[in-house]
């Protein structure tokens, strides 16, 4: 097991400890999003709270906030909040809510919780910061589901319009939805095709089989934005969670699931 | 109106780099000299009301100070959820910019007037909502809110309206209060451009006027100032009847266990208008015209 793919399976342990002790969550929609969130927070832009300090720092924004146990975790293993706020995990007087909220918990730059606002939000971030001069990147994370949302592709045109070449967005393609299948409820091929049409830098990267390749794409010199398809699975690195939709969001959990995922973890 | 409002916001933008001006489709020529003077405080985004809200709070949470600019209903309506959680509940330095409020856009129906704009945005936790009467009012609040902290809704006149507000009184949160008589028991409370009609009205009646332009946060100090059990209250707003200054009137009256003499209200019904004409046209339609309104007045009050 590589360094990497250990830190991840870390966190899909911690992700399973808030969900624990909170007793609910969106866990597989989490999942999915490990290996993302994991290149861009430890590698590609390092950020720790002493970024949070100050203007000069990458941001990446979490859009499909239903995600946010991913978030969470790693926020917590760099120091952002103690770890005591796992056991108030959507609960009164707690930070750490079923969606996250910018100001609350250290690290989150949006709030989120409804879909297609991020990327929004993110433009005018990029906007914004290459007016001031700063020479710092936006990431934005949708989920496939959340590009059903017309907003995300009225921000599309603007990326291009505006010529962000600090801004990337990384699609979550897990390829299931609430309902079932992207394939059937909403299909979005050619997906690359679109995001290249709208005039993205596109790249297509396999995060199951080399999640590695992320970085090397984050990397890459970059002219226009960009727009990198991330091949990922619900439920990604636990056997249980990646084969049974009915996970998607739980919002009652015993003693027995739990022991009964640890023992599913890859 | 809106053109002393435009330019306002391009003379603010000369003092303050951090002022930035965001239009979805704007007319041809709209601030020309912003954009050749200051291009990287100058967008112009295309018909996208919901991305334009939420860039603008992007842009904001990186500390600009962000003024977005289309037709009010568009950016109400279409983009009430974008204000709603980008900017409202982030209290993000905001000011949306709408054009067209109320009846300007009559003769171009129900998709296009913004009668229910107090109502959705009266809701709203942190938002200004403000209702000039006329281009004095418009470059005082302009100028106020360059400064101020939190997100602010500007809903705009037609243009051309008589000037009645001096700018010395004009500050957000302070209603105008027009006395024509100390003695008076009657009292018309509005907002808007029906600051005009109502002091039309005053000429012909006995009455005062208190002039909400902020329509929220409500001041309620100066309504109960104004108001006691032997007022005779009319509330004249270019809205729907729920939501509005007169909801607000009425909320607040009663919270304070004030029961006036007698209250009505002139709005636009509870349906959205169901022809077409222009502001003053649907006026006569609706017989919110100050003729039709005094002769009420007259009849009910025993004037």
């Amino acid at each position: 097991m590589t360094e990497f793919s250990k830190l991840c399976k870390d966190i899909r342990f911690d992700i399973l400890e808030i969900f624990e002790k909170g007793g609910r969550g969106h866990v597989p929609s989490a999942y999915s999003l490990v290996e993302i969130l994991a290149t861009l927070y430890f590698d590609t832009f390092k950020l720790i709270p002493e970024n949070f300090k100050t203007q000069d720092r990458h941001r990446v924004l979490l859009s499909k906030g239903h995600g946010c146990l991913a978030l969470y975790a790693i926020l917590y293993r760099l120091n952002f909040y103690d770890k005591s706020e796992f056991h108030k995990f959507c609960k009164v007087g707690g930070i750490l809510g079923g969606h996250p909220t910018r100001g609350k918990v250290p690290g989150v730059e949006i709030s989120a919780g409804s879909l297609g606002h991020g990327m929004s939000l993110g433009i005018g971030q990029a906007i914004s910061l290459k007016r001031k001069g700063l020479d710092k990147k936006v990431a934005v994370i949708v989920g496939d589901g959340e590009c059903n949302e017309g907003s995300i592709w009225e921000a599309a045109l603007s990326a291009n319009k505006n010529n962000l070449d600090n801004f990337t967005v990384l699609i979550d393609y897990n390829k299931i939805q609430s309902y079932g299948p992207v394939a059937t409820v909403c299909p979005l091929e050619p997906f690359q095709d679109k995001w290249k049409s709208f005039g993205f830098e596109t790249y297509e990267v396999d995060m199951i089989n080399n999640p590695r390749e992320l970085k090397a794409i984050l990397d890459k010199e970059q002219k226009s934005p960009r727009a990198i398809i991330c091949h990922t699975k619900k439920g990604q690195g636990n056997s249980i969670l990646e084969s049974d939709i009915t996970w998607h969001h739980k919002n009652k959990v015993s003693k027995e699931d739990i022991e009964l995922l640890k023992g599913a973890m890859l | 109106m809106r053109k002393t409002g435009l330019n306002t916001i391009y003379e603010c933008a000369k003092e303050d780099k951090n002022i930035v001006f965001i239009g979805s489709d704007l007319g041809p020529g709209t601030l020309d000299n912003f954009k050749e003077e200051m291009p990287s405080q100058f967008y112009m985004e295309g018909i996208s009301e919901a991305h334009v809200i939420s860039m603008a709070a992007g842009m904001a949470m990186e500390g600009d100070r962000v003024y977005v600019n289309t037709i009010a209903s568009f950016l109400t309506r279409r983009s009430l959820e974008q204000v709603a959680l980008d900017i409202c509940a982030e209290n993000l330095n905001v000011t949306i910019y709408g054009n067209g409020g109320g009846l300007v856009y009559g003769p171009l129906g129900h998709s296009h007037t913004a009668v229910d704009d107090f109502a959705l945005l009266a809701a709203l936790p942190n938002l200004v909502v403000l209702a000039p009467a006329d281009a004095n009012e418009m470059r005082e609040f302009i100028k106020q809110s360059a400064t101020y902290e939190g997100p602010i809704y500007i809903r705009l006149g037609k243009g051309g309206d008589p000037l009645v507000t001096e700018k010395k009184d004009i500050k957000i949160g302070e209603p105008l209060y027009y006395e024509k008589n100390p003695d008076s028991n009657n009292l018309i409370i509005t907002t808007g451009i029906m600051l005009q009609r109502s002091l039309d009205m005053a000429k012909e009646l006995d009455v005062n006027i208190l002039h909400y332009s902020t329509v929220k946060p409500f001041n309620t100090k100066l309504l109960l100032e104004h108001v006691n059990k032997s007022t005779n209250i009319v509330v004249i707003e270019e809205h729907l009847k729920n939501g509005g200054i007169g909801t607000s009137v009425c909320q607040e009256l009663i919270e304070s266990s004030i029961s006036p003499k007698s209250f009505h209200h002139f709005h636009l019904g509870t349906e959205y208008i169901d022809q077409y004409g222009r502001q003053e046209e649907i006026f006569e339609y609706l017989e919110l015209t100050p003729e039709k309104m005094i002769n009420v007045l007259r009849d009910k009050w025993g004037l």
